[in-house]
């Protein structure tokens, strides 16, 4: 679980020097709370898989219509699917271990 | 084993070469990609150089997890530009049979034309290539004129060795010519 603290925040200290701030930040803290904060990332990554799924559909069909079946576009098929794999996992456990 | 059937050839033609660009035309793109996804940690570095008052914070606390899954959709966004563009890239092709030329320009991802020149109808072939990497490397640009007031000229740049492209695209020209000179004189006697 992540544990934040309105302190993680970058330039937070910053409002101590600010005289009209005395040191706080203006109800931000509900927002670094660590179940909002994943519960957020993971809406926010999940659109962006919907996004990137579009894209990637558009490709393929571009590849499988007019890539003529070359042991090129094989080979990026195998390429796209297994870095995206890859980074799609490391994104989603990151996310889910906040 | 490639196979042509979106190209709709007749059952007696074949491909003989494929012409696209050279991948020295890629070399700016892995460039950029590589440029961009980099910026991220080049920030941090200078931030790191700088002493930056929140660099400590970000590199031990939690928030280097938040950092981490930002950094991973940037690098994601520009894997897929990239991809999109190599496709691009690789379907931007000419196909050389032994009846036609067949043009097919990806301008993008969905604007995609084919054209279709004949050896008949073939003027002339211009290869040119400028310059001492374009000559150290082997590419140039190659233009296909047309005898034909309805067509336009076939015109690609950074074509991957051009001298040997147009020897092929001359041999099949005099093939076709040969073939139909040998019909006509038949047809006379």
């Amino acid at each position: 679980m992540l544990q934040f603290s309105i302190k993680d925040v970058p330039f937070y200290h910053l409002s101590d020097e600010i005289p009209f701030l005395n040191g706080t930040l203006p109800s931000l803290s509900f927002a670094f709370n660590g179940d909002y904060v994943k519960f957020l990332f993971l809406v926010i990554l999940l659109l962006y898989a919907i996004g990137y799924s579009i894209i990637s559909g558009i490709i393929f069909y571009h590849w499988n219509t007019y890539g003529m079946k070359t042991s090129v576009i094989a080979f990026a098929k195998l390429l796209f699917t297994l870095v995206s794999l890859g980074l799609y996992i490391l994104l989603f456990s990151l996310t889910l271990s906040l | 084993m490639a196979s042509y059937e979106t190209l709709h050839l007749d059952t007696d033609e074949h491909v003989i070469l494929e012409v696209r660009r050279h991948w020295i035309v890629f070399i700016g793109h892995i460039i950029s990609f590589l440029f961009f996804a980099s910026i991220p940690v080049i920030l941090y570095i200078v931030a790191h150089i700088f002493s930056f008052p929140f660099i400590d914070e970000l590199a031990q606390g939690p928030l280097l997890k938040v950092v981490t899954i930002v950094y991973l959709i940037w690098i994601l966004s520009f894997w897929l530009s990239f991809v999109v563009t190599w496709t691009k890239y690789y379907l931007d092709v000419w196909y050389v049979t032994e009846k036609r030329i067949i043009d097919i320009e990806q301008q993008k991802i969905f604007h995609r034309e084919v054209s279709n020149l004949r050896f008949d109808k073939i003027q002339d072939v211009t290869v040119e290539v400028r310059g001492f990497l374009a000559t150290w490397l082997d590419f140039g640009s190659i233009k296909v004129q047309t005898a034909a007031e309805d067509s336009r000229d076939f015109f690609m740049t950074y074509v991957a060795h051009p001298e040997q492209v147009k020897q092929v695209i001359f041999a099949q020209h005099n093939v076709v010519g040969d073939k139909t000179n040998n019909t006509t004189d038949q047809g006379g006697v």
